[in-house]
C-alpha cells in the first residue's frame, strides 16, 4: 500500500506541475487544447490523491504498522472509527487531506466551469494547480505518510485519548474544508485581476463555493469549542489560544468578504476590498494552516508541531505579495462605480460591518502573532492572553450585533423617514421592552448581561420582522400559500433569508457567551469521599471513588450526587481520571446539562488509597444555548447555500454568463 | 502485489488520457450554441434580480420612485436579451415552448373564470365577485 501510495502521490505532484506549467502557457497563448490539457490534469491529480487517500486508509484499517504513520497514530486496541479518524491525526495525514480536498474542489470547479467562465478559467486553473503543487510538496518530500519502518513494532503506540472524541470525525474535516474553500475566491479573484474582468461575475460564480467555505469553517471552529468544552476540563470553549485564532482569522477575513461583495452585486462599489478580502483570506487559511502546523508559538494544539513552518510561512507571503501586485497593477480599473448616496443606507452599514470585521482580524492576528514578533525583535518572550482579546473584542462585537440588528432594516441609497419609522417600529419596542424588564428583573445589576440580552432581544426582532415581512410579501402578492411562501422565501432569496438566520444564531451564541462568562462560578477543593461542596444553590456530593482496569486504560471514577436549592436529588454525575497505555493522563470531565446551565465537574489527583480527591465544579449558565445558537448558525448557513433549483432550464443545459452592466453601475440620474 | 501493480498501472493509464485527450481529440463547443446559452442563463439571472428587486420593494428596502426606474432598467435588460436571443435563433425551441406554455396557462386560467361557480353567470377575468349571485370568486391559477 505505501508503494501504491507514493506512487499516487508522485503521479499527482506530475500532474500538477503539468496544470501549473502547461496552464500557464495555454492561458498566455490562448491555445484551448492546452488549457482543457492543464484542466485534465487537475482531474487526474485528484483521482491519484483519491488513490493515496484511500491506500492510507487501508493501511489504518489493516493495522500495518510496518507504515510509521499507522505505529505512531495507532494501535491494535483502537477501535476502526477512531484507527480511520487518526487519518489527519498527525501532521503528514492532515497535509495529504489538505491536498486531497482541495484537488476534489479544484476538478469540481473545472467541471462546473466546462462550458462557463471560460476567459477565466485558464488562470483559476492554474492558480488552484499551484496551491496544489504546493501542499503536494510537502506531503511528498516534508511529511509523508508512507514512510515505511525498517521493523514493524507489535503494536502502535495509539491515539492521544483527547482526540477519541466523536469531534475528531467533525472538527478537523470540517476546518480544513472550509481553509480549502478558500482557494477557489482566491482563484477567481487572481483570474479576475490577471484578464481584468473585473466586474461582478467572478463573485457571482464562487458566491455558493465560498458560502459553503464559510459554513463548514464556522462548523468547524464551532464544534472545536464544543469539542475543548467537554474534553479539556478547564470549564471553557475558547481559550484565545494561537491555534484557535488561526481558524478565527480566515472565518474573520471571509466574513467581511461575504458582507463586502453583496455591496458590490448591488451598488459596484467596494471592488479593492473584495479582491483584497478574497487575497486576505485565503492567505490567513495558510497561515492558519503555518500556526497549526510550525508549532511556533505554544498551543493547546501541541501535537502537531513540526519543521515545515518557513515554508508555509513562505507561501502565505508569496499568496499576498501576488495577490497585492496584481491589485495594484489593476488599481485604476477598479474604481467604484457607485457611491454611497446617503450616510444612513445600508450601504454605509455594510461598509461598517466590513470594517468591524477588519478591524477584528487585525487585532486577532496582532495578538496572535505579537509574542513570535517580540521574541524575533526585542528577544524577550511574552504570551498575549485572553484579557487582551477580550478587551479589545468585547466593544468591536457590540458594535457588531448592533449593526446587526440596524443594516437590514435599512434600505438601499437612503432611508426615509417613513420606511425608518416603519421598519424599526417594533424591534425598537421589543428592545424597549427587553431592557426595562430585564433591568427591573436584576434590579440594576449586571449591567453588560442587560445590554447584551437587550441588543439580541432586538436583532431576534429584527429577522423575525424581515422573514414575517418577506413571507407576507410572498402570500398576499405572488398568492402563495404560506407553506409555499416558506419554501420559496428562501428558494428564490437564500442569501438574503439565510442571513437573518445565521444573525440570529449568532447574537443568541455571543447572548449565551455574555452571560456565561458574566454569571459563571467555579470552586476547587481537595475533597474525600463522602464530602460535599456547594455551588450556585446546588450541592454536590463525592459519593464514591472506584477504579475500571481495561487493556487500553485505567481509570479513577468518581461518583458526585447532586441535589438541588430545595434538597432535591438530581441524580449523579461520573468524572474520570484515566491513564492511557503509553499516553499522558487524562481527566474525563462529567457534566448535568439542562436548558439553563451546567454542571461541571473534573476531578484530578485522586488517592484511591485516601479516598480523596482534588474536586473541580464549574456552574456554567447558558451553555446550552450557546450550543442552540450553533445550530442555528450552520442551519442559516446551509439555508443561504442551499444549491435551491429555482427557474432554471434544466440540469442538462449548463449555465453560462456574460458580462452584463450591473443596473446599479449605471450613472445616477439628477433631479 | 499484483493488484497493487495493476491498480497503479490503471492509474497512470488514466491520468495520462486525461492530460492528453485535449490534444488528441479537442472538446469544442459550437459558438452559436454557447451563446445562445449564455443569453438564456443571462435572462434566467435577470428575471431573479427581478423578482429580488420586487421583493426589495415590498418589504420596504426600496423606495418606490427608485424600485420603477430599477425595474424599468431591469425589463429593459431581460427584452434586449430576449431579442438578442432570437437574432441567433429565431425559433429558439426551449422560447417558444415557455411562451407557449405560458400562453395555454393564461387561456386555462380566462377560462376557469368565464363562469361563475354558483350561479354559471358569466364574469370577467378581473372581477372579484359574481355579477349574478354575488358570491365571492376565487382565483385559481396566478398567472404572471
Amino acid at each position: 500500500m505505501t508503494l501504491l501510495g507514493n506512487f499516487a502521490l508522485l503521479l499527482a505532484l506530475i500532474a500538477g506541475g503539468w496544470a501549473v506549467v502547461v496552464g500557464f502557457a495555454g492561458a498566455r497563448s490562448g491555445r484551448e487544447s492546452a488549457v482543457r490539457s492543464a484542466e485534465g490534469a487537475m482531474k487526474g491529480a485528484a483521482l491519484a490523491l483519491s488513490v493515496a487517500a484511500a491506500a492510507l486508509v487501508v493501511a489504518l484499517v489493516r493495522k500495518d504498522f510496518s507504515v510509521e504513520y499507522v505505529a505512531q497514530y495507532t494501535s491494535s486496541s483502537l477501535s476502526t472509527f477512531y484507527r480511520v479518524g487518526a487519518f489527519w491525526a498527525g501532521q503528514a495525514g492532515s497535509l495529504l487531506l489538505w491536498a486531497w480536498v482541495l484537488s476534489l474542489v479544484g476538478a469540481g470547479v473545472i467541471y462546473q466551469n466546462r462550458a462557463r467562465n471560460r476567459d477565466l478559467m485558464p488562470w483559476v486553473t492554474v492558480t488552484i494547480a499551484v496551491v496544489l503543487v504546493f501542499f503536494t510538496v510537502l506531503v511528498a518530500f516534508y511529511a509523508n505518510p508512507f514512510v515505511r519502518l525498517p521493523v514493524a513494532p507489535a503494536d502502535g503506540q495509539g491515539l492521544n485519548p483527547l482526540l477519541q472524541n466523536y469531534g475528531q470525525w467533525v472538527h478537523p474535516i470540517a476546518l480544513y474544508m472550509g481553509f480549502v474553500g478558500f482557494t477557489v475566491p482566491f482563484a477567481f479573484a487572481v483570474a479576475s485581476l490577471v484578464t481584468g474582468r473585473l466586474g461582478d461575475r467572478w463573485i457571482r460564480s464562487v458566491r455558493r463555493w465560498t458560502l459553503w467555505a464559510w459554513v463548514l469553517l464556522t462548523a468547524g471552529i464551532l464544534f472545536g469549542a464544543r469539542w475543548a468544552y467537554v474534553e479539556l476540563g478547564w470549564g471553557g470553549y475558547w481559550a484565545w489560544d494561537p491555534v484557535e485564532n488561526a481558524s478565527l482569522l480566515p472565518w474573520l477575513a471571509g466574513t467581511a468578504y461575504l458582507h463586502s461583495v453583496v455591496v458590490q452585486e448591488k451598488r459596484g462599489m467596494l471592488k479593492v476590498w473584495n479582491v483584497g478580502l478574497a487575497v486576505g483570506t485565503f492567505a490567513l487559511s495558510i497561515f492558519g494552516t503555518f500556526l497549526t502546523r510550525s508549532g511556533i508559538i505554544s498551543s493547546v494544539h501541541a501535537f502537531a508541531e513540526s519543521s515545515m513552518g518557513p515554508l508555509l510561512i513562505g507561501f502565505t507571503f508569496v499568496a499576498i505579495a501576488v495577490g497585492t501586485a496584481l491589485i495594484v497593477w489593476r488599481l485604476p480599473e477598479l474604481r467604484a462605480t457607485g457611491r454611497i448616496g446617503s450616510v444612513v443606507s445600508r450601504e454605509s452599514a455594510f461598509v461598517l460591518t466590513n470594517l468591524l470585521f477588519v478591524a477584528m482580524t487585525i487585532v486577532v492576528f496582532w495578538g496572535t502573532v505579537y509574542p513570535i514578533v517580540s521574541e524575533a525583535i526585542r528577544g524577550v518572550e511574552v504570551s498575549v492572553g485572553p484579557p487582551f482579546f477580550q478587551a479589545l473584542m468585547a466593544p468591536l462585537a457590540v458594535i457588531t450585533i448592533a449593526l446587526v440588528g440596524t443594516c437590514p432594516l435599512l434600505a438601499w441609497r437612503r432611508a426615509s423617514g417613513r420606511h425608518l419609522k416603519r421598519n424599526f417600529a417594533v424591534p425598537l419596542a421589543v428592545g424597549g421592552v427587553s431592557f426595562i424588564a430585564l433591568a427591573v428583573l436584576n434590579r440594576g445589576a449586571h449591567l453588560v448581561i442587560v445590554v447584551i440580552l437587550t441588543l439580541t432581544a432586538f436583532v431576534l426582532a429584527t429577522v423575525v420582522t424581515e422573514i414575517w415581512r418577506g413571507l407576507s410579501a410572498r402570500h398576499h402578492h405572488h398568492g402563495e400559500s404560506w407553506g409555499r411562501a416558506i419554501v420559496n422565501l428562501f428558494a428564490f432569496t437564500p442569501r438574503r433569508y439565510g442571513g437573518p438566520v445565521v444573525h440570529a444564531g449568532i447574537v443568541v451564541m455571543i447572548a449565551a457567551i455574555t452571560f456565561n462568562v458574566g454569571l459563571k462560578q467555579q470552586r476547587e477543593l481537595q475533597l474525600p469521599v463522602g464530602d460535599s461542596l456547594e455551588i450556585a444553590g446546588y450541592t454536590v456530593t463525592f459519593s464514591d471513588l472506584t477504579f475500571e482496569q481495561t487493556p487500553v486504560k485505567f481509570a479513577l471514577i468518581g461518583t458526585f450526587g447532586v441535589t438541588g436549592p430545595d434538597g432535591e436529588a438530581l441524580g449523579t454525575i461520573r468524572a474520570e481520571q484515566a491513564e492511557y497505555t503509553g499516553q499522558q493522563r487524562i481527566t474525563e470531565v462529567g457534566m448535568r446539562s439542562t436548558l439553563g446551565s451546567d454542571l461541571y465537574v473534573v476531578m484530578s489527583n485522586a488517592d484511591p488509597s485516601q479516598r480523596v480527591a482534588t474536586v473541580l465544579v464549574f456552574h456554567e449558565p447558558g451553555v446550552f444555548w450557546i450550543w442552540m445558537g450553533m445550530v442555528i448558525v450552520v442551519l442559516g448557513g446551509v439555508l443561504a447555500a442551499w444549491p435551491w433549483r429555482t427557474d432554471r432550464p434544466g440540469r442538462s443545459v449548463p449555465e453560462l454568463e456574460l458580462e452584463l452592466p450591473n443596473v446599479f453601475e449605471e450613472p445616477e440620474v439628477t433631479r | 502485489m499484483i493488484p497493487v501493480a495493476i491498480g497503479a498501472f490503471l492509474l497512470l493509464v488514466t491520468v495520462v488520457t486525461l492530460i492528453a485527450r485535449p490534444f488528441i481529440a479537442p472538446v469544442t463547443y459550437e459558438e452559436d450554441a454557447a451563446s445562445l446559452e449564455q443569453l438564456r442563463a443571462n435572462r434566467i439571472r435577470l428575471r431573479a434580480q427581478l423578482r429580488e428587486l420586487d421583493m426589495d420593494f415590498e418589504t420596504g428596502k426600496l423606495a418606490s420612485d427608485e424600485y420603477e426606474k430599477l425595474r424599468g432598467r431591469r425589463l429593459q435588460q431581460i427584452e434586449r436579451t430576449t431579442r438578442a436571443m432570437r437574432e441567433i435563433e429565431p425559433t429558439d425551441p426551449a422560447f417558444d415552448a415557455d411562451l407557449e406554455r405560458r400562453i395555454a396557462a393564461r387561456k386555462q386560467a380566462l377560462q376557469r373564470l368565464a363562469t361563475c361557480s354558483s350561479c354559471n353567470a358569466a364574469i370577467d377575468h378581473d372581477d372579484r365577485f359574481c355579477r349574478g349571485c354575488g358570491a365571492e370568486l376565487q382565483i385559481t391559477a396566478q398567472v404572471r
